[in-house]
Formats: structure tokens, C-alpha cells, sequence
């Protein structure tokens, strides 16, 4: 049974009528219409709205939760909230999929059995009494919880008779080097901000802000900057989406970033930046610990050409303001902490200190228990009971080994998941938790900002929330003074008023915080460390990627089945070889590769591409975490040993590798005259065809698209597109209706990659429709491509005329495990094994919009009130929707600037989706 | 007619001699069944013209065409969809259906004609004599009338080559 | 049926219906068991779905169209080839036009099945076709396919009354001739026809505009299943040579075809006397003229890419001839443009063995020939990032065999119900040779 509206609210009705579920063949959820708001106001077939917060990573992002029938089916970002914008990453919009994904758990296991809430509850008290009674610790790890559940936690641990620091938070995303700089540079622990939209100029070392730390915000300012015509510059070994964004990849020697970035700091102050800010007993200190860092010097280490460096520092002394950022996981080696120290030197010498970066004074919060030392403890079997929450260390690999073997000392160890992840299996119990648009809690991103997240629907499965059975376990040991009487969600509910619950936001004032340049800031900086030698092994750089984040385990099935956005490979690991280094290795594009690394060896496919420096492994995070050691998924300078191993394991690539060959399909202009030929409309023996009101389209700004692919995320999760798996992928049959094709072509230059997202074009002249036999797609009077999934009966015609192969066709009926089933979006049809399909532009929104405004008696429609799935994630604005006959919309303003073309305009298709081309320095 | 004079020849060329020696003898009605279109099939007087033959194709490739044309135009009016950008009735594009259509009705109607008046035509000489035909067996029907009376000792020596004459 | 007293005409004409070797039936066996393997294996596309098939995106059609379009052309020399025959009075007509004409139908019986096998809901296939219904739907009459629903459809329907129409007399023969269940078939299916003097001029007249009404529907038949390909705006297929390219292909692939078939009818029933090597050369002439037509739209289409200079062109053809089928590529020409020049030589037309080597050649070739453009063009679109490549899987192999034993087995199965040779016209043509005076006399007789 395909789960559509109809036989949805049909099996609902029969369900609710008698106790049919155990009669049914499917399993049916225990409530088919299990509303967590009043019934009287949800109507059968109308959506309804829910703010939360996206907790997929430590960003935060608000979130707006669309609800159908008592089920989410989809994720936007929440307009109002300061991080998101009402966009959402990959990850974001992945997480309706993790909601309804068969590897969720729904019942607590013990002992490799599922067991019940009731011993389950038992056991986890027996745990705690048993730690308490050995006069032993109980330590909860944590994922960060900064907010009324970390508060909980103290307050449980202190019910408990325990510290209240004995709270340990777990996150591997934390990039501690850039607090340590910091310290080492202002004396000050504050949360930095960075205002990069501001920045006139922008110079990233190595940290590719796009993909880590906070995606959205992250690649929303840089799209901002390149709007108001700053520059920006990447700094690093190999080409990320931040660098492919620059206008610039600096490819420098692994571990000489900081000899660059001091060298400029140098030949910045001779350029006589604006230093005044400076004691003058601090500059002088400065100059002299500059000194070493000579252009020479520089040059010889970095390998960058003095013409570089010095325009680099020309061009930084001259940016009113500038911006310095990193370094990023990619490029954080063993003097991290010395660099990131030399990154904020250098903003302080540039004056960026008050404008583009600003310190916010942290909140008071309960000082924390360090890993290191919970690590030593538990080792030391002096810990009684740890209790993990949504924290999987062992996820890692070899990373955090050491802390797996103090956990295996442990005596008692109970794990609060989603998932049963590595760590989970070693825990003792193992409670399952909701999901986090099932439960309430808030989190706070930055200080000043809360996000409140508050359950959108009643739980899939047979889950509880942590807090809720940390509280029975207190109350199930008589120890409940200072905790709250009822359950954790009333907690939240009190802490916020009813208006800011509807709005998912409090802000809260947050002051910043004044810093100046220590005398004592690069005082020991470390010895420069050799770079290449016999036996040392090739640099491995830990790429971080949009898709897996810090490369946490279990991962989802959409974000494995979104393909990476410069490589193109799902499904599957790789490394990333320069043409001269797999030649070198005698390597060829998916040949296996064996890499050797301080914490083991892992075999992955070779990518051979130019956006990595020779030299230079280049691995994403998720699978160099075999190699790592010490430091979670970081590589902070590991290198590794690579030698081909003989075997192939082929790449579903296009054979001829990510060029253009001359076909102009992302096309970019010269950032001084910003102007392309004017595409002349051709001649056609036919009449033109009329739009009688409306013409939809997209324009697609090639200008602002980082490739993070959250358009094709949301696209999944909008239209329910089946999720085919890597061996159909291997097999070219992605059922993706947006796809972001990423071109490196090489130039003078060096490589430059261009981002091409590519869904249906919506032709005025589609040649795929007049070839259809059965009128299967056709042009609708809005000037859609629509296509008639009943009518088609899949001769594939239409798939081979399309000269922009954007459409797809079910091979199978695709699987949908789980309770994917219920996180269908009932206003799309599920699509049958055997027909075509390909990107509807949001045709169900279209018309719901169109409905609404019929309702109040507007035939007008307001520019934006109607949005497509892919626009309304797009984290830069790069997708924008809109009616091509309307003037006034931001759509028709776009096709009217000097930078539109159309895709293979010389076939006159007469697309309905505009490109922007990208401006480029050299063009 | 039992009294028809019935002669079945072996050899093709016998039968042929046989009939022209008939017209010679001013004997016009003679009719011949053959096997094979043998030359004596052409040798008798009035096998008929059918030269409207090619009327008939005719009009039946002008049926197919107006079918064609008005199956094409009128659905394609009902649906009323733009596709590819060509309007619903887009000529170019239906001339190959209008062509196909005229070849296929053209064919069926010169078949049916054919089946039809030869239905006809070969009523006009005797069941039995027709049922004397046989691979290499040429059979030659003098009609009782024109066989009958004086000038029947004439027309069965213009019938020796005959391997046999009946009655 | 044997009966003692047939002449030597029946026995000869007749001889693939009274015998029934040995071989025959070892024929007829493996054709049905090839028939039983595809269906099989088309059962598990219709259970599984086609991602049994090596199909993905961007190249949606393989194997299967190829197959559909390799028999098309088949089937072009039966018809044609006996229609054509039929005007220039030639003497091969009476030998091997009835068998010319019946492997045209039954290849485009096989054809048929082709694109209801391939595409994704078979058992919808029926949408193609202008048939009324509640709905008021009715198929789109710009699609070149449903052109090819016309266009095969009525070029079956014409060819099988062709064949039927020249069949008449020998039905009327036989239906005295046969005892058992036949004699009621034949009597009925020979529509009464007596052969008196009327019904054979109306005979004579009827069917010179039954093979002008053939020929060029059998030229339209493949144009149509061209412009499949011309009509799309695809690199490598968008081209205005396209309907000739084909057409000339088809004649080229039917001729390989029918040599094949009437050596094998010859060796299998004893016919040297009436197909004999001068046929043969003929055949070896038009095949020779026809490969070169092919090697001239080879060069030409390359010609025409280079010359526009358009990348994707470019890309496609330069790769076809370069890239992953590069193999296919040099294949056919060797097959389609070197074998048969051989038959430059006469010692090799008159060589039987030779011609069978070559003629296969030709049906491998141009099978190939179909696989490397529909292929290579989907491979190698416009947009590099959206290349891929196909390999057949094993199902649709089966198939494409499966349809070959489908053909063989219909074939077989005609010769042994219907004279595979026309018994009316090797009277006629024998007694011609008889005459004293040249073969004119007869033809001008016959068609006066």
C-alpha cells in the first residue's frame, strides 16, 4: 500500500474505527491522527506549522516543521530566526528522513535484547544506586547541551548527591584550537562572532565555514559579501566549497600556514596597517617577533610566489574592513592553537577587532568535567556510572579508543540515542529517546540566543525522553530535592513565554566583550616542523563535508544518497589524489588505494582531481576517521602512507571527469563588466505559445550557489523521491530531481570549480514533450513541463530528448523502510515502477497558493508567497521562484540582469529557469 | 450448360494455338481456365477492361487521407495541449499519419475489389468446367451455344491439341 | 501430403510442404526453446521492473531498440525487394519473391514486440493507439512514435495482403490438391479464386497497384522509424540524412537477410533449379551497391559534424569512433563497408559459401551499427556532467535472441503450412523459358 492522502485518511478511519491494526498485512502506527495540538483546529488535508529548532548539528538552526495529519513531512528553515533565515542545510532538511528511519530505536535494549520501559527503568536505577551506594561518581557525557537540559543535568547530578561538574560535554565538532589563539592573543575566553558580510576582504585560512561550523549563516554572508563586491581568498592544501566559492584558492604547503599568515602580519605592519589600536610597547614586541618571517622565508616554505604574498598583504592593509578567519579543521595542524594565535594578531593589525570580529561574553555556565580527565578517571575505574547522551565517541574509530577501553571499565553505562550507535553497543542500557521533534528542549547557538524546540507530532515509536527518565530514575531513588515535579517539557514550557514558543526564539541581550592584543601575543610560537622526508608520509588532509558533518555514525540514507557536492560520489568514501600524485603512486581514478595512518588503515576508491594539491591526501572526515588518532575527527597534521592495492572499485563518475569540454553550461563573466552576449530569441516556424497569466520559473544565481546541495535535500524530502541506494547509484540511476553538477575546469590559474544546480527546465519548446506518444508531459498554461505519471506508460522517449537529462525513470518500485511510509508528503503522488518523472516545480504549492489567494478573492499573487521546495531551503538566495510575467518580481529582475543566460540556448527550448552567471576576477 | 463443349489441354501453348484457331473460326464466346497466367488467359475475347481498378484505390487513399485528417485535427482540437511548444493542430507533424493512413486504405480497398469482382467474374464460366483445372491443365469452354449445330465438327478439330474433349 | 501423382513443378514448389527433415525440426526446436528463454526473460522485467535491463540515465534505450530497429530493417527487403522485382519483371521474382514477402511480415511481427517489451508498463502499450474511450484521451500525433504506430501497423497490414494476394492462385492449386483439415483452409483462404481468363486479367491488374501502393509505404515504414531518432535534438541523431541513411540500411541489412534465408530454403529443399547462382549474383550486386551507399553516409555523417563544428556533434561522433565503443564502431565498418566489397568479384558472388559468410557479416554489422548510434548519442549529450555508459545485461540478450527464435519459428512455421514458393508463377516462368522466342514475348503477354 502506497501511502497517498486518500488511502492514508481511508486506512485511518478503518483504523480508528475497530482494532483492525493487528488484521492489517502493513504495521500501522499505534495513532494514525496523533495530534500534539488541540484536534478541533487541524483539518484533514491543511497543513499545520510548528517552530522548533533543527538540532542536526551544534548551529541550532530555527526551524518551521509542516505538519499533515498529525505527521511532519517537511523542514524549512524558520524565517524569523537570525541563524537560519528560513533556510536550512542538508543536514536540516535530512532530518525528517532520520525522524521515520528504519535504523531509529524504539525500545530500550539491554544485553543485545529489546527489553521494556518498565525493567528498562529498573535497571537504570539499580545502575545509579549500585554507583552511589560504592560512594562512586556518576558522570553524564553529553552531547553539548547548552540550556535547561544541561541545567538539568547539574541539578540531577546534585539531587544525586554528585558535583554538579561532573558533566561532561562530548563535541567533536568543537574546533578548541581557535579558543586556546584566543586566550593566547586576548586574554579573553569569548565567543567570537565574525560579521564576514561586512569583510571588503576576506581571507579564510583553511577554514571552510560553508561546510562546518554553521552552514547557513556561514554561506548566507559569504554570498552577502560577494553581493556587495568583496573579494574573498581560500587558504589551503585543498579545494573546499568555501575555496570554490573564493575568488581565490591559495594552495599552500600543508603545516606553512602559519608561517604565511605571520609573514603577512609582518608585511602587514611595514605596510603600516592600521595598528593604532595597539599599545606601542606591544608593536615593537610584535615587530621583533616577526622579524624571522621574511618574504624568503615565506616564500621558500609556502612555495607561494612573492608576487602572491606581498599583493595578498597589499590587498589585506588596503580592505576597509578585512576579515581573517580559521583555521579550519582542514588545515589544523599541531601548531593550530599558534595559528588560529596569529589569525587574531593579524585582524588586530588589520583593525577588524570591533567590526568584522566581535566577542560575546559567554554565559555563566556550570564549569564542565574536560574529556581528558573523564577519560583518565574512568580508566582508573574510579567512575561509578556514566550516563551518554546522544554522545558517540566511539563512533569515531580510533580516535577516541582510549576513552572506549575507560568506558569498557565502567561499571555501570547507560546511553540516551537515537540510534544504536558504536558507543550504544557497549552500554549496558541502551533508552531510547524521541527524536527532537517529538520532545522539548532549547538550545542556545550563541549567547544571546535561544532556540526553543517544542515536539511537533507524538512520538513514531515507543520512545521517552531522557530527561523525563533521568527524573524517574531520581524519583525511583527517593533523591528528588531541587527537581522539577513534573516533566522536563513543563520545565521548558515555564522558561519561556507562550509567544516566544510560537516564535521557536528568545533573544536575550548579550554584551560584548572589549579585547585587546596581549604583550605577550606570539611570543612562543612553535618551531617551524620539517614538512616532506623520507618515511614521513604524505599530509593528510581531513576534509570536512556538508554531508557528514564530523562524520557521525549511523549516517543517514538521504545524506549518503546526496552526492557530494565537488566529487559527485555517494554512497561511497574516497581519496582525493592530484593528477601527479596518483601518477606517482601509479594510480588510476577508482583504483583502491590502501592508506596507512597512525590509527590503522583504510582502503578507499581514488578521486583523481586537480582541487588538491600535489602531494597531498586529501580524505573526507567520515572515513579518514580510521586513520586518526587523539584528537576525534580531526587530523591536526596526521600523515599517512598511501600505495595501490590493485583492486578497482569504480566510481560512478562521469568517465570524462568534471570538465566542460567546451560546452558553456556554468558560465562565469569578469567581475569588472559583469555582462554576457544577449541570448538572441531564434526563429521557430510556430507561433509563439501565449502564458495567459502567470509564466513560473526559477533563477538560479550561479553567483551565490556554494553547492551545499540543500535545494536537492529538500527536493527528497518535498516530493518523495525514493532513495535508491548505492548500487543503482553506481548504476546512473539517481532519482534526483535538482541535481548540483560541479565542473573543475582547469585554467591558467589553476582549477576552477563552478556549481551548476540542474532540475527540469520548464521549456517554452520542451522537446520532451512532443515526442511523448500518449501526451504523458505537456505545457501548462502557468508554463510548467508537467508530467502525467497516469498517462505515461514509459516508452523513455521524453528522457533521451531532453538535452538536459534532468528526467528520471523507476526502474523498481523503490523501497521505503521503516515508517518512511509516514514522512511521505501527501500532496505528492508516489510514483509508480515504470514511469517518468523529473522536477514538478513545486506544482502542489503552486496550487495550494493559488487556492489561499482564490480564498480572499486575490487573483494577484505577491511575489514570494509562493516558494518551490529547493528555493525555499537555498541557504544564499542563489534559487529564487517566481512569475517571469510579473515585472516587479525579484524573478523577472534577475532575467532582466546583464549576467542571464539561458542553459543550451541554441537549441531555442526557451527554458523557464534563468542562470546567473558567475562573476569571476579572471573570466 | 451440360452440352458445353469443355477441352482441357496439357501444354499452355496447345491451348493458346486452340483459341486463336477458335476466333479464326469466328467462334468469339470461347473462355479459358488456367492455372498459371499462362498467355491463353489473355487470348479470349472479353475477359473484361476493369480499368476502374485504380479509381477504386483511389478513392479509398483519399478515404484514408480525409480519416487521417480528421482524426488528427479533431482529438488533437478536443485535448487542447501545448506540447513542444507547436500548437494542437500542428500540420508538419501530422502529414506522416495523413500519408500512412492513404497508403493502408488505398491497398485495402484495391484488395477488397479485387476479392469482390472476381467473386463476380468467374460465375461466367461453368462450375464444372472450373473444377477440370489443375496445375499444368489448361481448360478451354466453347459455350453450348456457340458449340452447337454444323459448325461443331469445326471447332473440335481446332480442339485436337486437347489431351481430352468433353462431352 | 504426398501423393504420388504431383508434377514436377508441385513437387519442387511444394517441396518445403510435403517434406519435413530431420533438420527441420531440429530448427523448429531451438527456435521455440529461444522463444521460451526470452520469454523469460522479459517475465522478470515485467515482475521486477526494467532495472533488470543494463538502462540507466542518461541512456534509456539499448539492446531492445536496437533489436526493434535492426528487424524493421529486415523487413524492408521482403516487400520492397519482391515489389520491385515485380515492376522490373525480373525472372528472381518467381523464386524468391513469396518467401521475400512472407519474412517481411513475420520480421515486423517480431519488430512489434519490441517496443512493448521495452518500455516501462507494457501492459499500458495499448495508450499508443486512436481508440475511443470515456476519458476522450487519445494519443499525441506530433510523437515520432506514435508515427511508428501508423506507420508499422499499416505497412503489416498491406505486406500481409500483398503476400496473401499473390498467394491466391497457388491457394486455389492447393486446396485441391491437400487432403485433411488443410483442404477446408486452403478453400476458404483461396477465396473461390478458379483461374478463368476474367480473374486473371482483374488479377493482373489488381496487383500492380497493390506493389505501387507497397513500395512507397515501405519506404515511409522506415523513414518513420528514423525520424524516431532525426526528430529528437539529440547530437548524432539530429540529422536530415537520417530517413535515407535508413532506408538504405534496411534494404542493405534485408538483402543480407534474404540470402541467408533462400540458401537455406535451397540447400533444405532441393531448389537449385529454380533459385540458381544468377539469382544469387543479383542479390550480391545490390548488396555490393548498397554497402557503399552506407560507407558514403558514414563518411558523410561525420563530414556534416566536423563541418558544423557544433561541441556536442564533435564530442559524439569523435568519440563514437574513439571512445568506450570504439570496438563497435571499427566493427561495423569492417562488416558493413569492407566485407561486402568482396562482391566486386564475381567468383564471390557466385561462391554460396561466401556470400553466407558476408551476408552474416552484414546482419552482425548493422545490428552493431544500430546498437553504436543509439547508444553512443545517449552516452555523450550535452552536458558532460550527465554522461554515462550501457552495457546490455543478460536479460535483454535473452530477448534480443528470443526475438530472432520468434522469427526463425514463424518462418519455419509458414513454409510448412504455405508454398514458399509462388507454384502460379514458376509455371508461367518455366513455360516462358520453354518458349523459342526470349522471355519478352511472355512479359509483354502478361502484362499487356
Amino acid at each position: 500500500m502506497k501511502l497517498t492522502r486518500r488511502n492514508f485518511l481511508g486506512s485511518a478511519v478503518g483504523v480508528l474505527g475497530a482494532g483492525l491494526v493487528e488484521g492489517c498485512q502493513e504495521k500501522l502506527p499505534r495513532y494514525l491522527v496523533p495530534y500534539t495540538a488541540p484536534p478541533e483546529d487541524v483539518v484533514p488535508g491543511v497543513a499545520r506549522r510548528y517552530r522548533t529548532v533543527c538540532r542536526e548539528c551544534p548551529a541550532a538552526c530555527g526551524a518551521t516543521v509542516r505538519v499533515r495529519e498529525g505527521r511532519a513531512v517537511k523542514m524549512e528553515g524558520s524565517p524569523e530566526h537570525p541563524v537560519s533565515h528560513g533556510a536550512l542545510c542538508p543536514g536540516g532538511q535530512s532530518a525528517i528522513e532520520r525522524l521515520y528511519a528504519p535504523t531509529r530505536l524504539g525500545a530500550p535494549w539491554a544485553g543485545g535484547l529489546q527489553i521494556g520501559w518498565d525493567r528498562a527503568e529498573a535497571a537504570l536505577a539499580e545502575g545509579l544506586k549500585r554507583a552511589l551506594d560504592a560512594k562512586q561518581p556518576v558522570v553524564v557525557l553529553t552531547r553539548p547541551e547548552r540550556g535547561q537540559l544541561g541545567a538539568l543535568f547539574g541539578a540531577w547530578l546534585t539531587a544525586l548527591g554528585q558535583p554538579a561538574s561532573q558533566v561532561v560535554t562530548f563535541d567533536p565538532m568543537a574546533r578548541g584550537w581557535l579558543r586556546e589563539g584566543q586566550r593566547r592573543a586576548f586574554g579573553t575566553a569569548g565567543t567570537p562572532v565574525h560579521d564576514l558580510a561586512a569583510a571588503r576582504l576576506l581571507l579564510s585560512i583553511g577554514d571552510d565555514f560553508v561546510e562546518e561550523g554553521s552552514p547557513v549563516e556561514a554561506a548566507r554572508a559569504l554570498a552577502a559579501q560577494r553581493a556587495a563586491g568583496g573579494r574573498s581568498i581560500y587558504v589551503g592544501p585543498r579545494l573546499s566549497l568555501t575555496g570554490a566559492s573564493a575568488d581565490e584558492w591559495l594552495s599552500v604547503e600543508p603545516g606553512t600556514e602559519l608561517t604565511l599568515v605571520l609573514g603577512l602580519a609582518r608585511q602587514v605592519l611595514e605596510l603600516g596597517a592600521p595598528a593604532a589600536a595597539l599599545p606601542a610597547g606591544a608593536l615593537q614586541a610584535l615587530r621583533g617577533r616577526l622579524a624571522p618571517y621574511d618574504a624568503a622565508t615565506v616564500t621558500s616554505r609556502t612555495r607561494l610566489s612573492r608576487g602572491t604574498v606581498a599583493e595578498l598583504a597589499a590587498a589585506l592593509a588596503g580592505a576597509r574592513p578585512s576579515l581573517v578567519v580559521g583555521p579550519g579543521r582542514a588545515v589544523a595542524g599541531g601548531d593550530a592553537a599558534a595559528l588560529a594565535e596569529a589569525v587574531h594578531v593579524l585582524n588586530a593589525l588589520l583593525g577588524n577587532v570591533g567590526t568584522t570580529v566581535r566577542f560575546l561574553a559567554d554565559p555563566a555556565g556550570l564549569p564542565g568535567m574536560e574529556l581528558a580527565e573523564f577519560t583518565r578517571r574512568a580508566a582508573a575505574g574510579e567512575i561509578g556510572a556514566v550516563i551518554l547522551h546522544h554522545a558517540d565517541p566511539l563512533g569515531y574509530g580510533p580516535a577516541y579508543a582510549a576513552l572506549g577501553k575507560a568506558l569498557a571499565r565502567v561499571p555501570f553505562v547507560a546511553a540516551f540515542t537515537n540510534e544504536l550507535d558504536a558507543t550504544a553497543r557497549q552500554a549496558h542500557l541502551v533508552l531510547a529517546d524521541h527524536h527532537f521533534l517529538e520532545t522539548w528542549s532549547d538550545v542556545s547557538p550563541r549567547p544571546g540566543l535561544r532556540g526553543i524546540q517544542q515536539p511537533v507530532m507524538t512520538p513514531v515509536l515507543g520512545t521517552r525522553p531522557a530527561a523525563d527518565e533521568l527524573l524517574a530514575a531520581a524519583r525511583a531513588l527517593g533523591r528528588t530535592a531541587g527537581l522539577p515535579e513534573g516533566t522536563f517539557g513543563d520545565v521548558v514550557r515555564q522558561a519561556f513565554s507562550e509567544q516566544e514558543i510560537e516564535h521557536g526564539l528568545k533573544v536575550e541581550a548579550a554584551e560584548p566583550l572589549p579585547v585587546s592584543l596581549q604583550a605577550t601575543a606570539l611570543r612562543d610560537l612553535p618551531a617551524p616542523a620539517p614538512l616532506r622526508g623520507p618515511g614521513m608520509g604524505l599530509p593528510l588532509v581531513v576534509a570536512p563535508t556538508i554531508r557528514h558533518l564530523d562524520g557521525r555514525t549511523p549516517r543517514s540514507a538521504l545524506l549518503q544518497e546526496l552526492p557530494d557536492p565537488l566529487s559527485g560520489h555517494s554512497w561511497t568514501g574516497w581519496v582525493e589524489l592530484h593528477p601527479t600524485t596518483a601518477a606517482a603512486l601509479g594510480v588510476k581514478a577508482s583504483d583502491v588505494v590502501a592508506l596507512e595512518g597512525p590509527g590503522g588503515r583504510v582502503d578507499l576508491p581514488a578521486h583523481v582531481t586537480p582541487t588538491v594539491r600535489a602531494g597531498v591526501l586529501g580524505v573526507p572526515v567520515g572515513d579518514a576517521l580510521p586513520l586518526l588518532d587523539g584528537h576525534g575527527p580531526i587530523g591536526l597534521g596526521v600523515r599517512a602512507t598511501a600505495a595501490p592495492t590493485g583492486l578497482r572499485r569504480p566510481l560512478h563518475l562521469p568517465e570524462a571527469g568534471h570538465h566542460q569540454h567546451g560546452h558553456e553550461l556554468a558560465r562565469s563573466v569578469s567581475a569588472a563588466s559583469p555582462k554576457l552576449p544577449p541570448q538572441e530569441p531564434l526563429p521557430s516556424m510556430y507561433p509563439p505559445v501565449i502564458h495567459p497569466e502567470r509564466r513560473w520559473g526559477l533563477a538560479i544565481d550561479l553567483d551565490r550557489c556554494t553547492g551545499c546541495g540543500a535545494c536537492t535535500t529538500a527536493c527528497y524530502v518535498e516530493n518523495n523521491l525514493p532513495i535508491v541506494g548505492p548500487e543503482d547509484i553506481q548504476r546512473g540511476r539517481s532519482m534526483s530531481w535538482l541535481r548540483i553538477q560541479a565542473f573543475v575546469d582547469e585554467t591558467p590559474t589553476g582549477p576552477q570549480a563552478s556549481f551548476l544546480p540542474l532540475g527540469c527546465q520548464h521549456c517554452t519548446n520542451a522537446p520532451c514533450e512532443s515526442v511523448c506518444p500518449t501526451y504523458a508531459t505537456y505545457h501548462t498554461k502557468e508554463g510548467l513541463n508537467a508530467q502525467i505519471y497516469a498517462r505515461c506508460i514509459g516508452t523513455r522517449y521524453c528522457e533521451n530528448n531532453c538535452p538536459y537529462g534532468v528526467r528520471r525513470f523507476n526502474f523498481f518500485e523503490w523501497p521505503r523502510p521503516g515508517n518512511e511510509r509516514l514522512g511521505l508528503n501527501p500532496d505528492v503522488t508516489v510514483r509508480d515502477r515504470g514511469v517518468t518523472e523529473k522536477c514538478s516545480l513545486c506544482i502542489h504549492r503552486i496550487g495550494e497558493g493559488e487556492e489561499l489567494a482564490r480564498l480572499e478573492g486575490r487573483n494577484q499573487l505577491r511575489d514570494g508567497e509562493i516558494v518551490s521546495a529547493c528555493a525555499a531551503t537555498c541557504p544564499t538566495k542563489a534559487i529564487v521562484f517566481g512569475d517571469l510575467k510579473d515585472p516587479g518580481s525579484e524573478i523577472s529582475r534577475r532575467a532582466a540582469d546583464g549576467r542571464a543566460y539561458k542553459l543550451l540556448g541554441e537549441l531555442n527550448t526557451e527554458p523557464g529557469v534563468v542562470y546567473l552567471a558567475r562573476r569571476r576576477e579572471k573570466a | 450448360m451440360p452440352d458445353d463443349l469443355v477441352a482441357v489441354f496439357a501444354e499452355p501453348d496447345a491451348a493458346a494455338s486452340a483459341l486463336r484457331a477458335l476466333r479464326e473460326a469466328g467462334v468469339p464466346g470461347a473462355r479459358v481456365v488456367s492455372p498459371a497466367p499462362y498467355p491463353a488467359v489473355h487470348l479470349t475475347g472479353q475477359p473484361g477492361a476493369w480499368r476502374f481498378l485504380g479509381t477504386i484505390a483511389l478513392v479509398g487513399g483519399l478515404t484514408g487521407l480525409g480519416t487521417a485528417t480528421a482524426l488528427q485535427v479533431i482529438t488533437s482540437r478536443n485535448l487542447d495541449m501545448i506540447v513542444g511548444g507547436k500548437p494542437p493542430v500542428s500540420w508538419p507533424a501530422f502529414g506522416v499519419v495523413m500519408f500512412e493512413l492513404t497508403m493502408l486504405f488505398a491497398g485495402i480497398f484495391n484488395f477488397s475489389a479485387l476479392a469482390l469482382l472476381s467473386a463476380l467474374a468467374r460465375r461466367r464460366v461453368p462450375a464444372q468446367a472450373r473444377a477440370r483445372v489443375e496445375t499444368e491443365r489448361i481448360v478451354v469452354v466453347v459455350p453450348a451455344a456457340e458449340a452447337g449445330g454444323p459448325r461443331q465438327a469445326l471447332i473440335r478439330t481446332t480442339l485436337q491439341g486437347a489431351v481430352e474433349v468433353t462431352p | 501430403m504426398s501423393q504420388p501423382d504431383l508434377t514436377r513443378i508441385e513437387r519442387d514448389t511444394l517441396a518445403t510442404m510435403s517434406s519435413t527433415s530431420r533438420l527441420y525440426w531440429a530448427g523448429l526446436a531451438v527456435s521455440v526453446a529461444l522463444v521460451a528463454l526470452g520469454g523469460w526473460a522479459w517475465s522478470l522485467a515485467l515482475r521486477r521492473g526494467l532495472g533488470v535491463f543494463g538502462l540507466n540515465e542518461p541512456v534509456m534505450w539499448g539492446a531492445l531498440i536496437t533489436t526493434f530497429v535492426f528487424f524493421i530493417g529486415v523487413s524492408h527487403s521482403g516487400t520492397l525487394v519482391s515489389a520491385i522485382l515485380y515492376f522490373t519483371r525480373s525472372p528472381l521474382r518467381a523464386a524468391i519473391g513469396r518467401s521475400a514477402e512472407a519474412m517481411t511480415v513475420i520480421t515486423i511481427l517480431t519488430a512489434g514486440l519490441y517496443p512493448i517489451i521495452h518500455i516501462g508498463r507494457s501492459w499500458l502499450f495499448f495508450f499508443v493507439l486512436p481508440y475511443p474511450n470515456q476519458r476522450q484521451l487519445w494519443p499525441n500525433f506530433r510523437s515520432p512514435l506514435t508515427w511508428d504506430v501508423f506507420a508499422i501497423s499499416s505497412y503489416v497490414t498491406v505486406s500481409a495482403l500483398f503476400l496473401y494476394m499473390g498467394m491466391l492462385p497457388d491457394l486455389a492449386l492447393l486446396a485441391r490438391r491437400v487432403t485433411g483439415w488443410r483442404r477446408p483452409l486452403y478453400r476458404v483462404l483461396s477465396l473461390g479464386f478458379s483461374g478463368t481468363d476474367a480473374e486473371w486479367t482483374l488479377f493482373e491488374k489488381a496487383y500492380p497497384i497493390f506493389a505501387g501502393v507497397v513500395i512507397p509505404l515501405a519506404v515511409s515504414v522506415h523513414s518513420v522509424v528514423s525520424w524516431d531518432f532525426a526528430m529528437s535534438v539529440m547530437p548524432g541523431w539530429h540529422s536530415a540524412i537520417f530517413a535515407p541513411y535508413f532506408v538504405a540500411g534496411a534494404i542493405f541489412s534485408g538483402i543480407a537477410m534474404a540470402i541467408l534465408l533462400l540458401s537455406g530454403l535451397r540447400r533444405g529443399y532441393a531448389l537449385e533449379r529454380h533459385i540458381t547462382p544468377a539469382h544469387f549474383d543479383l542479390l550480391a550486386k545490390l548488396l555490393l551497391a548498397m554497402s557503399l551507399v552506407m560507407t558514403f553516409v558514414y563518411l558523410t555523417e561525420f563530414f556534416m559534424a566536423f563541418f558544423r563544428g557544433s561541441p556536442a556533434e564533435v564530442e559524439v561522433f569523435t568519440w563514437r569512433a574513439t571512445g568506450t565503443y570504439a570496438w563497435v564502431f571499427w566493427l561495423v565498418m569492417f562488416c558493413n563497408g569492407v566485407a561486402p566489397l568482396a562482391c566486386f568479384w564475381s567468383r564471390v558472388r557466385r561462391s554460396l559459401p561466401a556470400l553466407i559468410v558476408i551476408s552474416v557479416l552484414v546482419s552482425v554489422g548493422m545490428w552493431f551499427e544500430r546498437f553504436l548510434f543509439i547508444v553512443t548519442t545517449l552516452a555523450r549529450a550535452y552536458d558532460p556532467a550527465n554522461w554515462g555508459n550501457y552495457r546490455p545485461t543478460w536479460p535483454e540478450l535473452l530477448i534480443c535472441l528470443g526475438g530472432f527464435g520468434w522469427f526463425f519459428m514463424l518462418f519455419l512455421l509458414f513454409v510448412k503450412i504455405f508454398p514458399s514458393m509462388s507454384v502460379a508463377e514458376t509455371m508461367q516462368h518455366d513455360h516462358a523459358l520453354t518458349l523459342p522466342a526470349p522471355a519478352g514475348g511472355e512479359t509483354e503477354a502478361s502484362h499487356a
